[in-house]
């Protein structure tokens, strides 16, 4: 594929080589759009000075974040002087060209035929067509369909309306790396589609939606379920991994219709895992909507929030000190972290545990820049180097993933892995499965050690998961060893990062953290408690097993997935895409998510129930708007209420010890939290998956 | 002169017709009408059907006059044009000229066996309900004891 930096630097190079020298200050060129002087730099194409000068190209098969193929010819534009029209895309421009992009060959050569007449609304070729096409037609020969393929239970193909504009296969084979979707046949007959019957087996495969310019690939779940002039809109944050991927909720009549991804150049371009995309019927299914309490049977039946809130508050005004103890969930947002951390401090409790564990060794969780991806997601496009130790970014974080791979396919990153050999998309050197091989990397004794030395900007990452075995915190001064030796040996400068820790699903994880939860719940093992509140807490940690016999557990969520059936009292809260809510993602970044549905039936918003239960239990926190819940958060740490931000960390130490052996394993990715768990499209990719794309059965409209 | 006897034999008809003076001031405060005609029918709530073409035009020659009690309901004084079944219906607004003493209607599936009159603003009245799909699926606890 034609990859435009160099081309284009080649190009310009011989360019300049026939004039005058430039001045050696600058490299910006000069050309005329329609007159109009603009300066570029050298190597830009016609269409991006075009844009700088404020005009719009028509294009279909452009697209910034991909290669340029220049296959539609809708971009083409009469350059003065020139004998043929150029294609704007693809050509760069030279010194003292004049762009004309209204003139008369111009608007001859941009061809619009409209043969198709049932578009979807969003489509942008239609759009081009009544701008651009003909009023009338002309069409004398035959017209064409094409039979739709079947790629899997997520993308609705219909391929009559494809034009063959081949950003669906380039995005396959560049973004998301497998090369399942190609082009058969020519001209005429020219087909897309993966011509096996494969399915399009990637993590980010619903991009694909957003990035086919007619409505040939559309979102399967989502089809004639909304239009999108009917939907309000919300910006939001993804919860569903530690990513803090942006998205833009679309909502109709009060249930969210869709997700779609919004831009943010640092964290997650303008991409969106699947799980993401399509999670949201989960938010439907298996909600709480009512408080419920057991009765003598061991029935839970539902009740009302008075009989709810005082049976809780008076269950914590019989308990003191680490009687009563709390187990932080997934989802849990960080205002009803601050204020569950406060009730419980007022009890006396410092039992307030993260279901994840995190090694508490040395620094513990006490240094920020112990817990955090200190190099950021877009430092990735930095480095020359990347250690990935014990994690399978491409399902734990499909969009660092994606980024990992954007760097070793432009800026010729190089990534080894420690752990299972699995298919990260991209080639990586595969060091082994044990630890010993961290132990010999840290000793300097493996081979890889050199490269290690050698790289100008190296990073090393290791996975939350591989820190959760017994070993974790072996493993965390092992690596930290290893980031420290790689930094003085590579001579980078001070600011420069090494060490991060990518937390796999779990986006909470970083904002307890960063509040004072202990991580993992073995405090709550060790002295088990007569009350456990768990805030949203779906991870099966802890069991009726390991409570004392008389015990009781208050599940505050909006699942009832695996806490609420163990749960004495159910206090109904809301999902992410029912709060104004802070969420801190894996690099620290702090991001709030908005309100774009009302919470069902009696639900609320999880601080308020916490605040209500404190006020009835007698320790009344002192906030009572989110305003003031934001200022206490600020307080604790400020850069919670900083948000788009990322606060520097540093203070990187260690601690050494030796470690034992044992595997990560990785389960099913669509899996792993309570609204992934509760979406029946989620169940439809995990049955296509194991199964094949013809077992998921799909009523048939047309 | 002959007016008033004629009068006179109307009125004693119409006495006689509706069973003495007793049934004739029934009649009269029931229906507040008590025009005599020959009995066509009587259907199988109690409804009974009059005809009488010789002395009142088209329109008023056919009349029910209805019973005292249908399902289980006391239409002595509460009487309702929906207690006529359908195929006395037919006759009594004229839709035909045979009653379904002569000509019994077609079974069809879709007659009920027993006639049901208009129920509105009693309590078993018709209230719309939606027949769209729930939004929000709760969560249904699991059985205590299940386990």
């Amino acid at each position: 594929m034609l990859r435009l930096p160099t081309v284009g630097r080649a190009l310009a190079g011989a360019a300049k080589g026939m004039r005058t020298p430039v001045r050696a200050a600058s490299n910006m060129v000069e050309v005329f759009v329609d007159g109009k002087p603009v300066e570029v730099e050298a190597g830009t194409t016609v269409l991006q000075a075009c844009e700088k000068a404020g005009i719009q190209i028509p294009r279909f098969c452009y697209h910034e974040r991909l290669s340029v193929a220049g296959n539609c010819r809708m971009c083409l534009v009469e350059i003065e002087r020139a004998p043929k029209p150029v294609a704007a895309c693809a050509m760069p421009v030279m010194k003292g060209w004049n762009i004309l992009t209204n003139s008369e060959k111009t608007r001859k050569a941009r061809i619009v035929i409209f043969l198709n007449s049932n578009h979807h609304p969003l489509c942008h070729f239609q759009d081009q067509s009544m701008q651009f096409g003909s009023d009338r037609s002309r069409f004398t020969e035959g017209k064409r369909a094409v039979e739709d393929k079947n790629i899997g239970p997520l993308i609705k193909t219909i391929m009559t309306r494809c034009i063959q504009c081949t950003r669906c296969v380039r995005f396959a084979s560049e973004i998301a790396g497998v090369e399942d979707l190609g082009t058969t046949g020519r001209g005429n007959n020219l087909q897309i589609g993966t011509y096996v019957e494969k399915m399009f087996m990637s993590e980010l495969s619903g991009n694909v939606i957003d990035v086919c310019p007619v409505g040939a690939l559309t979102s399967k779940p989502y089809a004639f379920t909304a239009r999108p002039w009917e939907t309000r809109k919300t910006e939001s944050i993804d919860v569903l991994d530690a990513v803090g991927s942006n998205i833009i909720v679309s909502t109709r009549g009060g249930e969210v219709m869709r997700v779609m991804p919004r831009l943010n150049e640092d964290i997650n371009e303008e991409w969106i895992s699947d799980k993401t995309r399509f999670a949201y019927d989960g938010l439907k299914r298996q909600r709480l909507t009512q408080p419920m309490v057991k009765d003598e049977s061991g029935q839970l039946t539902p009740t009302t929030w008075e009989d709810a809130l005082t049976r809780v508050a008076g269950a914590l005004q019989g308990v003191q000190g680490n009687e009563v103890a709390a187990i932080a969930g997934g989802m849990a947002d960080a205002e009803s972290l601050v204020s569950l951390k406060d009730l419980l401090n007022r009890l006396d409790s410092e039992s307030l545990c993260t279901e994840e564990l995190f090694p508490t060794d040395g620094a513990g969780t006490d240094l920020r820049s112990n817990y955090l991806l200190n190099s950021r997601i877009v430092g990735i496009e930095e480095s020359d180097l990347l250690l990935l130790i014990g994690t399978n970014p491409r399902y734990e974080a499909p969009l660092f993933n994606a980024r990992i791979r954007k760097s070793w396919l432009h800026n010729e990153l190089r990534v080894a892995m420690v752990g299972h050999n699995v298919d990260l998309s991209y080639t990586y050197d595969h060091l082994g499965e044990d630890t010993s091989v961290l132990k010999e990397l840290a000793d300097g004794t493996h081979p890889f050690c050199e490269v290690l030395s050698a790289a100008k900007r190296p990073v090393v990452v290791v996975g939350s998961s591989a820190l959760q075995r017994d070993d974790g915190a072996a493993i965390l001064s092992t690596v930290s060893t290893i980031a420290q030796n790689a930094r003085t040996s590579s001579g980078v400068e001070e600011g420069w990062k090494v060490l991060n820790v990518l937390h796999s699903r779990v986006a909470s994880q970083v904002a307890a953290l960063d509040l004072g939860y202990k991580a993992g719940v073995d405090a709550i093992r060790k002295n088990p408690p007569k009350v456990l509140f768990l805030l949203g807490a779906d991870a099966g940690c802890i069991t009726r097993a390991d409570l004392p016999q008389n015990s009781l557990v208050i599940y505050q969520g909006h699942h009832g997935d695996v806490g609420a059936p163990m749960a004495d009292i159910i206090l109904p809260g809301a999902a992410y895409t029912e709060k104004n809510a802070t969420y801190v993602n894996t690099e620290g970044r702090s991001q709030h998510t908005k309100v774009a549905v009302t919470a069902p039936g009696m639900a609320r918003e999880d601080w308020k129930i916490i605040r209500a239960v404190s006020e009835l239990a007698g320790v009344t926190l002192p906030y009572d708007s989110l305003d003031e819940v934001r200022s206490r958060l600020a307080e604790v740490s400020p850069n919670l209420v900083r948000y788009d931000d990322v606060e520097e960390a540093n203070f990187f130490k260690q601690a050494n010890d030796l470690a034992k052996q044992q595997s990560p394993v990785w389960n099913f990715f669509e899996y792993d939290n309570s609204i992934s768990r509760a979406s029946q499209t989620m169940a439809k990719c995990v049955k296509a998956v194991t199964e094949g794309a013809a077992a998921v059965e799909e009523p048939s409209i047309c | 002169m002959a007016e008033y006897a004629n009068l006179v034999r109307r009125a004693l008809g119409q006495l006689r017709g509706h069973a003495g003076v007793k049934g004739f001031l029934l009649q009269l405060f029931r229906v507040n009408d008590v025009k005599v005609g020959s009995l066509i029918g009587v259907d199988k709530y109690g409804n009974k059907y009059y005809e009488d073409k010789k002395h009142y035009f088209f329109g008023r020659h056919r009349w029910v006059i209805y019973t005292t009690e249908m399902n289980g309901k006391n239409t002595l004084w509460e009487v309702d044009g929906s207690m006529v079944p359908a195929e006395w219906h037919r006759w009594l607004h004229c839709m035909t000229e045979d009653p379904p003493t002569t000509h019994p209607p077609e079974p069809k599936k879709f007659l009920a066996e027993v006639h049901q009159f208009n129920v509105s603003g009693s309590p078993q009245q018709y209230v719309p309900y939606p027949t769209t799909r729930k939004k929000i699926h709760e969560w249904v606890p699991p059985k205590a004891g299940a386990q």
